[in-house]
């Protein structure tokens, strides 16, 4: 190949790169081949959304119009959108990095899961006195919670959810099994637990095991885990309040997900596809009572196959309180309160069957975002 | 507005060079002009006004020195150029330090003012200063075109992080400058080497170095965290030099070369030979040589080094810890000077290196601490081991991160001319060039926003 001809496609190429969002911008107007609109390469997750910003003097003079766009732009140009996906595909190939933790066999977990799992922060150490302390303070609370509403004729009961390191431990990592003589938190939570009256549920016992509690593809537990967890709660629940209880049928099976089987695999927006077989069970409403009971649900992501169930087959009205940050009322409709506990109805809040709450094994430190003290002190004031 | 940012590389560029290209040959410089006010403008919209203001001045100053034969008369006004330039950049830069360091003498109190140091001032202060000396010594005849003038000033390549130029060396290009099918491939790809540099390695070892300084962690791990530090300055500033050098050869410009493989170096005298050039050439021309240079004895040589690499540190930075950096150099550079440099010179090569290399390395930790104090708490810190050293490094270091120093090390040492002049095909290069273009702006397309290291200099 001549020099000539040799430069002049180089020059070509790189023109055409660097000019390549103005190439999609214009093939999306003219043509069905590619373009922001085309389907295949939105990314998967959820995005802050940026403006442009407007144009004015005052907004020019103090960068707030470049600012705008220079976010609004890094974020919305024209092709981008397959430029993330080559980004997190190489990475991923690479050097197995993405979004979560990315251990072998594509498997992904969560941040925080292996970090608590292996306890890599010397602060979360369960055998550090400061760490019990706030443990058995909690759990005093939870107890004193308990009493407190089991007065009011509220049922009051605890469930944790599983870290996925437990149930697919191989694939994690080497750098996270490296020993360090320390214990996780919620190990000392689940010795004295018992040695307090409240009402825990480890959702651990309900799983069959029959299909993955985990698939590598996702962050929370696998439809039929959450089933089976949901059910089992739901059956301790009838034991206290007037409920309908679910049992689980048949197993189907597809090579789609049900539901957020793949949302760690998701996140990762990359080229690559997932085989997996994924599996949910037939919902049957057993045991049908008239009741129509109200529960008030508090915890992270991992108690929406709960909600899910409940609100799914009719069996209760949910108020459910995601972290300390929103709640979803029985209509669905978010309040979001953003940690100022006063903002809510509590009076409202409190017209209740059961109150559960959920948390994973690893954020017993968190003790709840609030919840429990929050209520223990208002139901202190109310007498 | 950064060369690695997605508006420079998707809208900035592209608009320039088509404007640039489809303009006849009287136009092009108005052009630049333009898109460098335009660019310029865009991350300092009101300081804009400013540097317009200085460039009016100074071309006022210019025209009259460079019309008055009255020696007196010319070196009042080179005062008043110099006075008025290196105000400007110490009111930006060092009246808040100045006055924090006034706040520490008891009894005193000024109010602290809140300045927002504009980018690029050090280099755009040091390049007009130059241009006014040399006009001053009768080195350059002054430009007369107000607009030229201007051009030279603010064009936007070498603007905010240089490499800083002499109005010699691009007088004749301003006016004579050949666009060939040559200059823009090399432009280009030299262009894309930069940015490569900046956002496949410096911005990678950064997010290295960021885990360690202003942190408690201490030994293996300091000792990485420095290591990368110093692959990131390198490429960063070294890539951001390849960008304007590459965007100056796409526009007929031929800028100076400010690197020349720096951790090569087997003495702390070569690693100044080396490193950041334009600037140790303006130095030397500029303080060093009108203060003697080293032709008036040991002692004024070493007084005048010292005074060289005090300015060279606080040019930097408005810190005790960039004046340390400075005088670190000067110690080595003094003890070169005598028996030591008789010592380094006999030993073996690479045993050499390791010595340049440490204590450079160990430099940029003064460097990059925001404080004296810390820097000395990195260093202690650095000699505290534990029996999980290895377990941390390996915890908190990813592949992505060990592969960035790897490749940093490896092109620290010419290695890319050796390999380019020995492969036949050049088409080959051509292909994992744009391999390599392609990667990076994927990588610009989903890294989060990263400015230069040097441009708030």
């Amino acid at each position: 190949m001549s020099k000539r001809i040799r430069q002049v496609l180089f020059i070509l190429v790189i023109l055409f790169l660097i000019c390549s969002p103005a190439l999609v911008y214009v093939c999306d107007r003219f043509t069905t081949v590619i373009g922001k609109d085309k389907g295949d390469d939105e990314l998967k997750g959820f995005f802050d959304e940026y403006n442009i910003g407007e144009f004015s003097l005052s907004n020019w003079k103090s960068s707030g119009f470049q600012s705008s766009f220079n976010d609004y732009w890094s974020h919305n140009f024209p092709g981008r959108n397959a430029m993330i996906k080559n980004y997190n595909q190489f990475r991923y190939s690479l050097f197995s990095l993405g979004q979560g933790v990315v251990g072998s066999g594509d498997t992904i977990y969560a941040d925080w899961a292996p970090k608590d799992y292996f306890v890599t922060e010397e602060t979360y150490d369960g055998e550090l006195e400061s760490n019990r302390e706030v443990v058995d303070t909690f759990l005093a609370q939870l107890e004193s919670l308990n009493e407190k509403l089991e007065l009011r004729g509220i049922y009051f009961i605890v469930f944790t959810t599983p870290n996925k390191v437990e149930y697919m431990y191989d694939e994690v990592p080497l750098k996270y099994k490296i020993h360090n003589g320390r214990t996780r938190i919620f190990d000392y939570f689940s010795q004295c637990v018992d040695q307090y009256n409240i009402n825990y549920f480890d959702s651990k016992k309900s799983f069959s095991q029959a299909t993955p509690v985990f698939y590598n593809t996702g962050i929370h537990t696998s439809r039929t885990a959450e089933q089976e967890m949901a059910a089992a709660l739901i059956d301790v629940l009838s034991g206290h309040i007037d409920i309908s209880t679910v049992s689980l049928g048949e197993i189907k099976q597809s090579n789609e997900p049900f539901w957020r089987d793949t949302d760690g695999w998701d996140l990762q927006n990359v080229y690559k596809k997932q085989q997996n077989i994924y599996y949910q069970y037939e919902e049957m409403v057993e045991e049908k009572v008239d009741n129509y009971p109200t529960i008030l649900l508090q915890g992270g992501s991992y108690c929406e196959g709960l909600r899910k169930m409940l609100l799914e087959n009719e069996l209760s009205d949910v108020n459910y309180i995601n972290y300390n940050a929103t709640l979803f009322d029985k209509e669905d409709t978010p309040i979001v309160f953003n940690g100022d506990w006063d903002q809510l109805d509590w009076d409202n809040l409190l017209n209740t069957d059961a109150i559960v709450v959920e948390m994973n094994e690893s954020v017993i430190k968190d003790l709840s975002n609030g919840f429990v003290e929050y209520l223990n002190n208002y139901l202190d004031k109310e007498g | 507005m950064v060369f690695s940012s997605s508006v420079f590389l998707f809208i900035f560029l592209p608009i320039t060079l088509i404007f640039y290209f489809i303009s006849s040959a009287p136009l092009r410089n108005y052009v630049l002009l333009l898109v460098s006010l335009i660019f310029y403008s865009w991350g300092e919209p009101v300081f804009v006004f400013c540097i317009i203001v200085l460039v009016i001045l100074n071309y006022i100053i210019s025209t009259l020195l460079d019309n008055n034969s009255n020696l007196l008369i010319k070196r009042l006004l080179l005062c008043i150029a110099l006075c008025m330039d290196f105000g400007v950049l110490f009111y930006f830069k060092y009246l808040t330090f100045v006055i924090s360091n006034i706040h520490r003498i008891p009894g005193i109190s000024i109010p602290q003012l809140n300045i927002v140091l504009p980018i690029g001032i050090s280099f755009f202060s040091f390049q007009v200063v130059s241009y006014v000396i040399d006009v001053y010594r009768g080195d350059v005849k002054h430009q007369r075109n107000i607009l030229i003038f201007s051009l030279y000033l603010m064009l936007f390549p070498q603007l905010i992080a240089g490499p800083i130029v002499r109005y010699k060396e691009i007088e004749k290009q301003i006016y004579n400058r050949t666009i060939s099918l040559d200059g823009i491939y090399y432009g280009l790809k030299r262009f894309s080497i930069g940015l490569s540099k900046k956002v496949l390695i410096a911005d990678i070892c950064a997010q290295v170095s960021a885990m360690t300084f202003g942190t408690q962690t201490h030994g293996l791990i300091n000792w990485v965290g420095s290591f990368a530090y110093t692959i990131q300055i390198y490429y960063d500033f070294s890539g951001y030099s390849d960008m304007a050098i590459g965007l100056g050869k796409v526009f007929g410009f031929g800028f100076p070369e400010n690197f020349n493989y720096p951790y090569v170096s087997t003495s702390i005298k070569e690693f100044w030979r080396r490193w950041h050039m334009s600037l140790s050439t303006w130095f030397r021309d500029y303080l060093y040589i009108p203060l003697g240079g080293n032709r008036c004895g040991t002692y004024r040589t070493i007084r005048n080094t010292i005074i060289v690499f005090a300015c060279t540190g606080i040019w930097h930075g408005a810190g005790w810890n960039y004046l340390i950096w400075g005088l670190w150099s000067v110690v080595f550079l003094v003890l070169e000077m005598g028996k030591w440099g008789q010592v380094v010179k006999k030993l073996p090569r690479g045993l050499a290196w390791l010595y340049c290399f440490l204590v450079v390395d160990f430099g940029w930790i003064f460097f990059n601490s925001e404080t004296l104090s810390g820097a000395l708490q990195y260093i202690k810190n650095m000699f505290i081991f534990s029996a999980d050293d290895g377990a941390q490094l390996l915890f908190n270091i990813n592949a992505e991160q060990i592969w960035a120093m790897v490749l940093g090390t490896i092109f620290m040492f010419p290695l890319y001319d050796r390999i380019s002049r020995r492969i036949k095909h050049k088409v080959v290069l051509d292909i994992c060039q744009i391999t390599i273009a392609f990667i990076t702006l994927v990588y610009v397309a989903g890294s989060s926003y990263s400015p230069f290291l040097y441009f708030r200099f």
